[in-house]
């Protein structure tokens, strides 16, 4: 799931403090689970703004909503009620979502609330770890389901750089070398051999904005339908 | 319930009350909920309780709360009359509006200082209260039994005898591995056991079993087990008990590595026992050994009696020289001062080295010791051949994985005890899942024999004879809001939280409706029926409401987060001792500390509360084991939540007591009325009090007073 | 064929000397060391932003010592800052002002240098580049790598020494080391014809050089190295001093 963090709170306030009706649009799926933008937090996040604008005499009223994902229009639609009544929304959402948010009431100033960090997986009670850089040409069978790209910060493909000891990454004696658990998790498997031939220069054109279509529905959203 | 059917019944007490400008707050406070609202005078005599009793049955009342002093509750007259006209005696919730202290018949009858708020508190609590019914739950009466030994016969017996299907998983090969602490009559029993186990009928038998995974919540866990044989079996069990320790190894200060002449203890026993051995081991002659106790952690009385019997085993032989030193060890123990006494009659020389230690150089050939002399109070140095030392659990990779299976954690002593040891003494972590003997930490196998049978009660009370009576829907959780985060199942204390049809359910067999899950939930969809943020909402409003209005000039307004388990009874006890709530202290209830809420706290303070004062159980004696501690590491982010706002975080207070804490329960409250003082008043108090006019001009009636309507 | 791998072919024990571009843009210093090195060196390693650190281009560095000095270097190209383009270009302008010999390095990571803030580039790690660089027509650069003896993951190095070498890598610069063992294994693990390995020798700015000295002399003799590359990264002006002891 996408993992995100709140802006720092002074961010926030500097953001808002010009806005008198300010909606905190929470989002409740993956920011939910990282437990940074769901209900509960824009809650919390509205009552410290509304606590900071009394404390700063501004005339500013902070209002909740909370959807099931701002990254779809029916569920954004929901939202509309509460935005007629705003004079900015403060997104809870990834950075996804936020957008959606702004291109479906584009009349109606969006501040961002979180910095959206990474994919990544719920480890335990507030804990989550980076897992996926969304690459689109993912390597994950031939390194034995660990991810070069995300783990290891050169995201060499070849191998480990030099920099790699006792198993830790040179940028941090803490983080393991994501070669060095490739490296176990592949002999443990038996699997080492597929390493073997270079692996080419990947392909960088998923720098362009992405877009898909999934095949079943090409008729639908191509030029001749 | 409707209007008509509530009745507040106000006691006037003394004479000159029902004039006084605090009771006719009281009628206010009343008047406000649209029940028919009644003035009594001297609820505390038989016949003022009767008159209660009669208005209610006259009017055909289906509730009533009755303000009055402890008097009235306290001798049961209410409820006697009650009875008397044929009403149900618990109809009525009588509420302590009284300044006087218990005992004082006498003396003038005085309203209490924050009555009025705390009559509104209980009018809009009252509105959430709720019975639920009981159904029966369908529970396996099977139970796993995990460890061989002693402590894990005796636990398999208990369950047997108590009706239960019990299935024995060993890790090892045997039924009865050595237990060289327990002497010879335990592991006699322990071999009676084992064999009358054998033949039982009821008895499941896996031996090198392993569990591989153990789901659900208690009476309806489904574990897998794999056999030696590599086979994996999946059972339904109704609860678990594990009696299996950790591993033991060597009790030696970090740093120090075991060699050939420095052994265990029970290793020393089979030396000792066998002279050839040892002959072989050391070569002939004389021979000077060592025995440690309490080396590195502290050992137990029972360590320090196998250890003496030890020493006094080798000092038989003149030949041998026996020193037996004892630090950080528990020393009173039955029989120890005797034994010691019989052991020195022996030669075997004793002696106690401080806190400084027992330094060791074990560098071979000879060993050499050296440590401060408790009693002499200087250096001492000495030469031995040999070195044993006592034993002390050490979970291995193995042990933390099976307490990983468990959804158990493996405390700093090893074991797998919860850290809030005093409050239940069989639990784990996991409701369904006891500890006996070694699983809950250094043995003391005298009680063993009583775990096992607690063990076989704590069953007998979760399952029944396989249909216990629960209370269901009182954890619910609201399907639109969850987003199946997992965070309730993982943060339930007492592992209650299970995924069916993959969204969360309590099971009422385990849960103790702590809150902990509801307080945690990112997208508040979880409720608790009768403890709703809702029903916090409304008493946080009613109680400041009440302080932010009509409060004197210059008292701060503290909001206090009672505790149901400790904190609430220990103030309850200082209002019967002659010290209620302090002036300016607003009291609410809450089920545990797990359920308190930042929301609640944020509210609290926007709502004008000078300050937040929490007060749970201490850390380790949670009652239910761990809502504290949730409701500490939030109030650390409380802290930072208020610092971001400006606010600073000096006004939230939190503080651990007791039930049988009184006087510090109300210390902390003074103590943060007094930090208060200090700091003034809360600068957003008169936003507070504008909004609250405001809301009274323009609203209508809340929904609080309208449900009870 | 460049004169390092004229000496390399020829059997010669082989002395590198590493040596970092300035850090401002005056390059005096620089060649005044490179002719205090005089003959005693076989070749010029030229570094790139070590350690993360911005220091002038080694493409202008090398073409200075080239045209001033008549150095032979090899300049070093980490992954680090620049992505294929980058990498083709400066390939090629190192080409065009006479750099033959190419050290191909991936690069310390930025958040160890001066600049944590920077984008690292690692478009193509040490492989690809070599064989961006093998492929280049217009620039048949005699070609070197890393070689990380002392590594833990030791299989995974050999594999990497396997892919360097497929990748077009003729000779290799060990990290430092300070004896010959891990060398021997890697080797030994790698399995194939040796390659011509440079192992890497870093002292400390007033360290005794003995050791070094010693090691160089048994690598020699035992046959496990081609050469030995010095660095004394805090104390280069030691260079001229510390490569006259280890010229064997």
């Amino acid at each position: 799931m996408i993992v995100a963090e709140r802006k720092p709170f002074e961010e926030i306030a500097e953001a808002s403090a010009g806005f008198r009706r300010v909606l905190v649009a929470g989002c409740g799926t993956c920011v939910a689970v990282c437990l940074t933008g769901g209900e509960k937090e824009a809650g919390i996040l509205a009552a410290q703004l509304d606590i900071a604008a009394q404390l700063n005499q501004r005339e500013q009223a902070f209002e909740v909503g909370c959807v099931e994902r701002q990254c779809d229009r029916e569920f954004l639609d929901e939202l509309a009620p509460q935005i007629e009544q705003a004079d900015a929304v403060l997104s809870l959402a990834c950075g996804a979502g936020i957008q959606f948010l702004a291109e479906k009431f584009p009349e109606v100033p969006v501040l961002a609330g979180v910095n959206t960090t990474f994919i990544g997986i719920n480890d335990d009670v507030g804990v989550w770890q980076e897992k996926c850089r969304s690459c689109r040409d993912c390597v994950l069978t031939l390194t034995g389901g660990i991810c070069p790209m995300s783990l290891c910060p050169k995201g060499m493909l070849n191998g480990p750089c030099g920099g790699s000891d006792d198993g830790k990454c040179e940028t941090d004696p803490e983080r393991d070398c994501a070669w060095a658990l490739i490296s176990a998790r592949l002999e443990r498997t038996g699997r080492l051999g597929g390493l073997e031939a270079i692996v080419p220069a990947r392909d960088c054109r998923n720098a362009l904005p992405g877009k898909q279509v999934h095949p079943a529905y090409e008729r639908r959203y191509s030029a001749h339908e | 319930m409707s209007a008509a059917s509530l009745g507040v019944f106000l006691c006037q007490g003394g004479r000159g009350t029902a004039d006084s400008l605090e009771f006719k707050q009281l009628r206010w406070a009343a008047e406000a909920a649209p029940g028919a609202v009644f003035t009594v005078a001297q609820s505390c005599q038989a016949e003022g309780a009767q008159a209660i009793a009669r208005r209610i049955k006259e009017l055909g009342l289906g509730a009533a709360v009755v303000g009055a002093c402890p008097l009235l509750h306290h001798p049961g007259q209410l409820s006697r009359a009650l009875a008397a006209e044929g009403l149900n005696p618990d109809m009525a919730t009588v509420l302590d509006l009284c300044a006087r202290a218990e005992g004082e018949r006498s003396g003038a009858c005085a309203v209490a200082p924050g009555a009025a708020a705390a009559l509104s508190q209980a009018l809009s609590s009252l509105a959430f209260s709720q019975e639920l019914g009981q159904e029966e739950m369908a529970v396996s009466t099977r139970v796993l039994v995990l460890g061989a030994g002693l402590a894990a016969l005796m636990a398999a017996r208990s369950m047997l005898d108590a009706g239960y299907e019990v299935v024995l998983l060993s890790p090892g090969k045997r039924l009865t591995p050595p237990e060289p602490l327990l002497g010879p009559e335990a592991a006699e029993r322990a071999g009676e056991l084992a064999s009358g186990l054998e033949e039982a009928s009821g008895l499941g038998l896996f031996r090198q079993g392993r569990l591989l995974s153990l789901g659900g919540t208690a009476g309806q866990f489904t574990a897998r087990i794999q056999d030696r044989g590599g086979e994996t079996h999946a059972l339904e069990l109704g609860g678990v008990v594990v009696a299996q320790g950790p591993p033991l190894g060597l009790n030696l200060p970090p740093g120090i590595e075991p060699n050939e002449r420095v052994i265990s203890l029970s290793e020393l026993k089979g030396l000792a026992s066998a002279p050839e051995h040892l002959k072989k081991r050391l070569g002939e002659g004389p021979l000077k050994v060592a025995l440690a106790v309490g080396l590195g952690r502290q050992s137990d009385p029972l360590t320090l009696r196998a250890a003496t019997l030890a020493a006094m085993e080798l000092a038989q032989d003149p030949e041998r020289e026996v020193v037996l030193f004892t630090g950080n060890a528990k020393v009173a123990g039955p029989g120890l001062e005797r034994l010691t006494q019989e052991a020195r009659g022996l030669g075997v020389v004793m002696v106690k080295f401080t806190s400084g230690g027992l330094r060791l150089n074990a560098a071979l050939p000879r060993l050499a010791l050296e440590w401060d002399e408790e009693v002499l109070g200087r250096v001492m140095a000495d030469e031995f051949d040999l070195l044993a030392v006592d034993q002390v659990p050490q979970p291995d990779d193995d042990y933390r994985g099976l307490a990983g299976t468990l959804g158990l954690a493996v405390g700093r002593d090893g074991s797998l005890q919860p850290e809030a040891i005093s409050a239940l003494p069989l639990a784990s972590g996991r409701g369904g899942e006891w500890l006996v003997g070694p699983a809950r930490g250094q043995g003391e196998p005298m009680r063993w024999a009583d775990e096992a049978a607690d063990a076989a009660r704590a069953a007998r009370q979760l399952l029944g004879r396989g249909a216990p009576l629960a209370e269901t829907g009182r954890v619910l959780v609201d399907r639109k809001r969850c987003t199946i985060c997992l965070t309730c199942v993982r943060v339930c204390p007492q592992g209650a939280m299970d995924r069916l049809f993959r969204r969360p359910v309590s099971n009422p067999l385990v849960c103790t409706t702590c809150g902990t899950c509801a307080a945690e939930c990112p997208m508040e969809a979880i409720q608790i029926v009768g403890l709703e943020d809702e029903r916090y909402g409304q008493e946080i409003a009613a109680a400041a409401g009440q302080s932010s209005g009509l409060s004197p000039a210059g008292e701060r307004g503290l909001l206090v987060l009672a505790c149901a388990n400790s904190a609430a009874p220990a103030l309850h006890a200082a209002r019967l001792k002659g010290a209620p709530l302090p002036p300016g202290a607003r009291l609410i209830t809450v089920p545990c500390a797990g359920k308190v809420d930042l929301d609640m706290v944020l509210e609290g303070i926007r709502r004008g509360f000078d300050g937040v004062l929490m007060l749970s159980c201490h850390e380790d004696a949670c009652q239910s084991l761990g809502g504290s501690t949730w409701a500490a590491r939030r109030w650390e982010h409380l802290g930072n939540l208020l610092e971001e706002t400006g606010l600073g975080r000096e006004r939230v207070f939190r503080s651990g007591v007791a039930p049988s804490q009184a006087v510090e329960a109300r210390g902390a409250i003074e103590n943060a009325l007094a930090a208060l003082a200090e700091l003034g008043p809360n600068p957003l108090k008169t936003g507070a009090r504008v909004r609250e006019m405001l809301s009274r001009f323009t609203l209508e009636m809340d929904d609080t007073f309208a449900i009870v309507s | 064929m460049s004169k390092l791998a004229q000496a390399l072919d020829g059997g010669k024990f082989v002395l590198t000397v590493e040596l970092d571009p300035p850090r401002g843009s005056d390059l005096k210093p620089l060649t005044e060391l490179t002719s205090s090195l005089g003959g005693k060196a076989d070749a010029l390693v030229i570094s790139d932003n070590r350690g993360a650190v911005a220091r002038m281009s080694p493409v202008l560095a090398c073409h200075h010592l080239i045209k001033h000095a008549s150095a032979e270097v090899i300049m070093t190209l980490a992954c680090r800052d620049r992505n294929r383009l980058a990498l083709a270009s400066e390939m090629l302008a190192a080409a065009a002002g006479g750099v033959e010999n190419l050290l191909v390095v991936s690069g310390d990571f930025t958040t160890l240098g001066d600049q944590p803030g920077a984008q690292p580039v690692f478009d193509l790690d040490s492989v690809q580049t070599l064989q961006l660089a093998a492929s280049l027509e217009e620039a048949a650069f005699f070609l070197g790598a890393v070689l990380a003896p002392d590594s833990t993951l030791m299989g995974m190095q050999a594999l990497k020494l396997r892919k360097k070498v497929q990748a077009g890598a003729a000779f290799f610069i060990t990290k430092p080391i300070s004896n010959g063992e891990g060398l021997g294994a890697l080797l030994a693990q790698a399995g194939g014809e040796a390659p011509r390995v440079l192992a890497g020798l870093e002292l400390g700015p007033e360290e005794d050089p003995a050791w070094a000295v010693e090691l160089a002399r048994e690598l020699k003799a035992q046959g496990q190295a081609a050469g030995v590359h010095l660095s004394c990264p805090e104390n280069q002006a030691r260079l001229p001093e510390l490569a006259g002891q280890l010229a064997l």
